[in-house]
């Protein structure tokens, strides 16, 4: 301790002389490049007497708890390292301000204050035995020393971050008007803010450069001017701003915050424009790229800091919370808005007391939204003082007339729905009255475009929106009729059911294969019953439209249901259906849906099932339905074959079918093969083999190569109907 | 859902409370980072909420996605490309496809012959849009949307590229567009789910959508999209059983909600809340959903608008009906997906059927929600996963061809909601392969969209297993050219 406490006091000694002499003839020195290092170590080590000399500060607050013995100790263990440190620094400092270029002014500040700030440690430690023969005394000193502590590290941290650093983020953003500012402050000047002052600034001009000011800005740095010369596209700050970033030369440097593309846009067009400092934003032609780049700016930093237009007082959160019940939402249009929206919504639940209890909010509501709710004329008296509405919906509501009375206050509207409503022309009496509005929607109300034509000429400011108005003269197509039945499998004594949607459409069909026409196929007029495989071909037909498509259903009649069924070649793996009961699971499937659970695929090999049925059966006709969706290579399939016997093991084929091949691209639709079989003949197992075509035919996409074969249900219907 | 930060923490034990300990004095520092603003004083600090709230004011409040499942060609649609109708059967140079990869079910061909649009291309509107003959109807409406055609994903398959699109991740399991939405606006209308989505399928080769592509991921249940029904109702069990009036239903949600409150208390498992509100929603759907569905209220020449299909329930028409009713009466997103677009082969003949279910219902959606004074505040969003081969996949001739998958550039366009109307965005090369200018990643897609409803894509973040995931990832940046 008493060797530290020696040292301490030699090197406080020996620092304030050579603190002294350098001061003195601080314009003659010059910094070896050797020492520069150690210059800087000056940010670094400042932080530590910082430390040290608090602690000293505070370590009076511990003197009750400690043993005078122990306390003194501590108490010069710290001065010691305070004093040495302090010096440390100082000397440091002081071959930092030889090197960089920093503002004379806040540099000279800083430079003094440290200074004093060395003189008063240095007393501390040598009068150390004041502390108790004057505590007081030393008490003074001591926080004398942390006043001059605190200065010295605040116009330290000025130099570094510049003058505003510390106070910047509590005060208030300038406002710029942007109908006189030029367009440099506008636009330019908060980028060169945010990027560039914090290292070129009166301060701390790097590189010898400030461009926190006109002067700096025109006068550039040690490289040379900014910009101007023959060719501002190749100025230095463009040059700068445009080098890669691994550049050493790039600016900002890496690692620090980096100007945008936009930003660089609009710096490299300003410069290329001359660099005007003056010029305000609106002498601009607005189709130019610079002014066009610095309106884009302005909007995003307005954006940015989600700056609201509306600045009167909000409305409480609890009213708010009040409002919001299941029929009817309130909401802030934003975090930091005043303005609120509202929207009252399910026409069977409406209450007037809904519309009445908004009034809490009527200096706030901006947005209101009634669509579709019974709300009369009379409703609307309620909402006459919410003076800052600016947009109104109406739709589908049971007003009627101008309602001059209650919308004729709402002055601050903009835009006004009152499309499928019994908006009539008394509307003329309503818009004077209201002189900011920009819009109208009336779709589908008594107004006509000639009267919008008259409207439109005596207020310019207002757009009319009349909405699509339908050409009588245009041909449309109805839709199809749909099949109500949810499975194309009909069960014992299930009829079909047709539908059209449309009122007035009439459903005509057959059931023969031929075309629907319009005179003489049946009307559908109630459910019908089918037998065995139908094909339903149906069609609609309305006044004023076009005929629909022909839609064709294919109804199966639901067979008898075998015992067992086992597939006796694998389906492909990624087709697998639910497995072999897919085919008797009477489950249809849609053929554009052929990844369903009600499908199975075969390609590799064919489809090839063996039917078992509880006793031998005479079966007439056995039904092999399947997906055709050309697209994915599924066809029907080449050849359909049906074996019979009485002993699984000894089969006899006795029926092959050939299915049609399409010839060209077709729907995509569920068919179905039916093959005929001698009514007379019982057998116990029925095998059904189905071969996928082994190359595709010529015009197809994937010609030559295999198609596909995919089933959903094969069907069995006895020969004696009974059995069913 | 109302705040479901808050109710977390109402649910903090000992234990955690203990754990907790060791960053509280932390935390207390910390809480005055989460009000910025607090000594700038101007407006009072609506502290900050992070969900029903936006963080800026929004364009638009609602948005309705037509999604195009299967992948639409953009060379038969929005991206005209006459050098491939000069160059028909010739191979793709080298020097476009760069070495890129392709799909399995290309990669073996011998040859890439290209091939360009068997329908003929017109320009359109005031923007001088170029549009193919099979979208009549959008062509109508140009000067209203904005085309973007150089959108691109990282995904090469249906399945990762449409949950990319939809999730924000190939993988699955993160929380769907709508579900973040739902999350960070709110509800609306809290009569009916904040996301609901509608099926149709046309008659082109299709290609599945999952339960995976519209869930709530790791957010609360209440996000989670409701799939509505394509039969004649919408909502199926909506009615009660029989035997049973409103009023005893009434009764027996009333005693459920105590038993449930009761096991809340005891368990404190939020989902145990999610569940009563679920019950109460279903209950207010009972007449929430009826009032939608009834179309007698649309006058005919509504039908007329969207064509006879919009009658007929599970049409692309008829969705894309309801989706604006749904979103007229509050619904902040509705997802819609047509099915059929995935031409791999018979394009020609497929894409004109597929083109015919879409057409004119899209371009009635918009023209609808204009006349109703909702297209500034409803954002409509119609397009695919991805975009499919300049080349020929499978058999070329003059008359029919088939296109294989194509991340690397495809077109998507936007209407209402804050876009720029009228707007055709990015270029790609003049043989439709790689992106030469603006290009509009899925992130930016997103964040974008976002913007729009007035939420900051790195803002709306949620905490799930240690960290904060947001609908972007870590990427993602707000492309403000497409923004009027």
């Amino acid at each position: 301790m008493k060797v530290l406490s020696k040292i301490a006091t030699q090197v406080g000694f020996a620092g304030l002389v050579l603190l002294g002499f350098m001061l003195l003839f601080e314009s003659y020195l010059s910094i070896p490049s050797w020492l520069q290092p150690f210059g800087r170590m000056h940010p670094l080590l400042l932080h530590l007497p910082i430390g040290i000399l608090a602690l000293l500060a505070i370590l009076p607050l511990a003197r009750k708890e400690m043993e005078v013995e122990a306390y003194t100790k501590v108490q010069a263990l710290v001065l010691d390292l305070g004093l040495i440190l302090t010096i440390l620094t100082s000397i440091c400092g002081l071959f930092l301000a030889q090197e960089e270029a920093y503002s004379p002014a806040t540099l000279a500040t800083h430079k003094w204050s440290a200074v004093a700030l060395c003189i008063l440690v240095y007393s501390l430690h040598a009068w150390k035995n004041l502390a108790t023969r004057s505590p007081i005394g030393y008490r003074g000193l001591t926080l004398l020393t942390l006043g001059v502590l605190v200065a010295t590290g605040h116009f330290g941290g000025a130099i570094t971050h510049g003058e505003d650093y510390l106070w910047e983020p509590i005060k208030p953003a300038k406002e710029i008007d942007l109908a006189q500012a030029s367009l440099f402050v506008a636009a330019v000047e908060p980028i060169l803010v945010t990027k560039c002052n914090k290292c070129h600034n009166e301060s701390k001009a790097k590189g010898k450069l400030i461009m926190s000011t006109r002067a700096g800005l025109l006068k550039g740095g040690e490289s040379g001017p900014l910009w101007g010369g023959e060719r501002p596209d190749s100025s230095l700050l463009l040059t700068r701003i445009h080098l890669p970033l691994k550049e050493e030369e790039h600016m900002p440097p890496e690692g620090k915050p980096q100007l945008t593309g936009q930003e660089m846009q609009l710096i490299t067009e300003w410069i290329k424009d001359g660099a005007d400092l003056d010029r305000p934003l609106i002498e601009y032609n607005p189709e130019s790229a610079v002014a066009q780049l610095a309106q884009q700016l302005i909007g995003l930093s307005k954006e940015a800091s989600a700056v609201t237009t509306y600045d009167f007082p909000a409305a409480s959160a609890s009213v708010i919370a009040e409002l919001n019940t299941p029929f009817s939402s309130v909401y802030p249009i934003s975090a930091k808005s005043p303005a609120l929206a509202a929207k009252i919504s399910v026409r069977e639940y409406y209450q007037p007391v809904y519309l009445t209890n908004l009034r809490r909010i009527q200096d706030q509501l901006v947005y209101l939204n009634l669509t579709d709710l019974p709300v009369t004329n009379t409703d609307l008296i309620e909402i006459r003082n919410f003076s800052r509405l600016e947009k109104l919906v109406l739709n589908g509501t049971d007003i009627a007339g101008p309602n001059v009375e209650s919308l004729g206050k709402l002055k601050a509207l903009k835009s006004l729905a009152l499309s499928n409503t019994a908006t009539n022309a008394s509307l003329a009496e309503l818009l004077p009255e209201l002189p900011n509005l920009e819009q109208v929607y009336v779709w589908n109300t008594e107004i006509d475009s000639s009267l919008v034509a008259q409207w439109s000429e005596k207020y310019p400011g207002i757009a009319f929106h009349l909405g699509f108005t339908p050409d009588p003269t245009e041909e449309l197509k109805l839709n199809p009729p749909a099949l109500v039945n949810d499975k194309m499998l009909l069960r014992a004594g299930e009829r079909v059911v047709l539908k059209h949607n449309l009122p007035g459409a009439v459903i005509r069909y057959t059931l023969d294969g031929a075309e629907p026409d319009s005179l003489a196929a049946p009307i559908y007029q109630e459910p019908l019953a089918m037998d065995g495989i139908t094909i339903i071909r149906a069609k609609a037909f309305r006044e004023g439209w076009t005929a629909s498509e022909t839609v064709s259903f294919t109804i199966f009649q639901a067979g008898v249901k075998p015992k067992a069924v086992k597939l006796l070649q694998p389906t492909n793996g990624n087709y697998k259906g639910s497995g072999e009961n897919t085919l008797v699971d009477t489950e249809k499937g849609i053929a554009s849906n052929f990844r369903s659970p009600f499908w199975i695929g075969f390609r590799e090999n064919p489809l090839e099932a063996l039917f078992t049925f509880a006793e031998p059966i005479a079966i007439q006709e056995v039904v092999l339905s399947y997906a055709v969706n050309m697209g994915s290579y599924i066809m029907p399939p080449n050849q359909v074959e049906v074996w019979a016997g009485q002993d699984e093991n000894s089969l006899q084929k006795i029926k092959t079918l050939k299915p049609q091949q399409p010839s060209t691209y077709g729907p995509t639709a569920v068919e179905a093969v039916s093959l005929s079989l001698e009514p007379t003949h019982a057998y116990r197992y029925y095998k059904l083999v189905a071969y996928p075509i082994n190359r595709l035919p010529a015009w197809h996409a994937g010609a030559g190569d295999k198609a596909w074969v995919f089933s959903d249900e094969v069907l069995f219907f006895p020969a004696d109907e009974s059995t069913l | 859902m109302a705040n479901e930060f808050f109710k977390h923490r109402l649910n903090i034990n000992r234990r955690h409370f203990l754990g907790k300990l060791s960053v509280g004095l932390g935390s207390a520092a910390l809480g005055s980072l989460l009000m910025p603003d607090l000594f700038k004083g101007g407006v009072e600090a609506s502290a900050d909420l992070p969900l029903g709230v936006t963080h800026f004011a929004p364009k638009a409040k609602r948005v309705i996605y037509l999604f195009q499942n299967g992948a639409p060609s953009q060379l038969e649609s929005f991206d005209y490309k006459p050098k491939l109708r000069e160059m028909f059967g010739e191979d793709l140079p080298a020097s476009i496809r760069n070495g890129q990869r392709l799909t399995g079910m290309t990669s073996n061909q011998e040859k890439f012959p290209l091939v360009g649009s068997k329908f003929e291309f017109n320009q359109y509107g005031k923007s001088g849009a170029w549009v193919s003959e099979i979208f009549p109807h959008i062509a109508g409406i140009v000067d209203d949307i904005c085309i973007v055609r150089t959108m691109h994903t990282e995904a090469i398959n249906h399945d990762p590229a449409l949950t990319f699109m939809q999730t924000g991740a190939q993988q699955g399991n993160r929380p769907s567009m709508g579900a973040w939405l739902s999350y960070g606006l709110g509800s609306e209308n809290k009569n009916l789910p904040a996301f609901c989505v509608l099926l149709s399928r046309g008659q082109g080769n299709g290609q599945g959508v999952y339960a995976k592509l519209w869930t709530n991921g790791f957010l609360d249940s209440v996000h989670q999209g409701v799939q509505f029904s394509s039969g004649e109702d919408p909502v199926l069990y909506l009615n009660n059983p029989d035997g049973m009036d409103r009023q005893s239903r009434r009764r027996m949600l009333d005693r459920l909600a105590e038993l449930n409150a009761k096991n809340f208390e005891d368990f404190g498992d939020p989902e145990i809340q999610t569940k009563i509100q679920q019950y109460e929603m279903a209950y207010r759907m009972q007449t929430a959903v009826p009032e939608l569905t009834d179309l007698s209220k649309e006058p005919e020449h509504i039908v007329r608008m969207y064509g006879a299909d919009c009658l007929q329930p599970g049409t692309y028409a008829a969705n894309c009906l309801l989706a604006r009713k749904l979103s007229e009466a509050g619904v902040r997103f509705v997802q819609l997906y047509h099915q059929g677009w995935d031409q791999h082969g018979n394009l020609v003949g497929e894409m004109r059927q597929q083109a015919l279910d879409v057409d004119r219902a899209s371009a009635a959606l918009i023209k609808d929600l204009k006349q109703r004074g909702l297209l500034d505040e409803t954002l409509v969003i119609w397009g695919g996963e991805f975009g499919r081969t300049n080349y020929c996949q499978g058999k070329l001739s003059p008359e029919n061809y088939g296109r294989d998958h194509h991340p690397r550039a495809y077109s998507i366009w936007m209407a209402g909601g804050g876009i720029k109307p009228g707007l055709v965005y990015g270029q790609t090369d003049e043989f439709g392969y790689n992106i030469v200018e603006n290009p509009v990643h899925i992130n930016d897609f997103h964040a974008t969209v976002l913007h729009q409803l007035g939420l900051h894509h790195e803002k709306l973040t949620y905490k799930h297993l240690g960290r904060r995931y947001r609908l972007t990832d870590v990427a993602g940046e707000v492309i403000h050219d497409l923004i009027a």
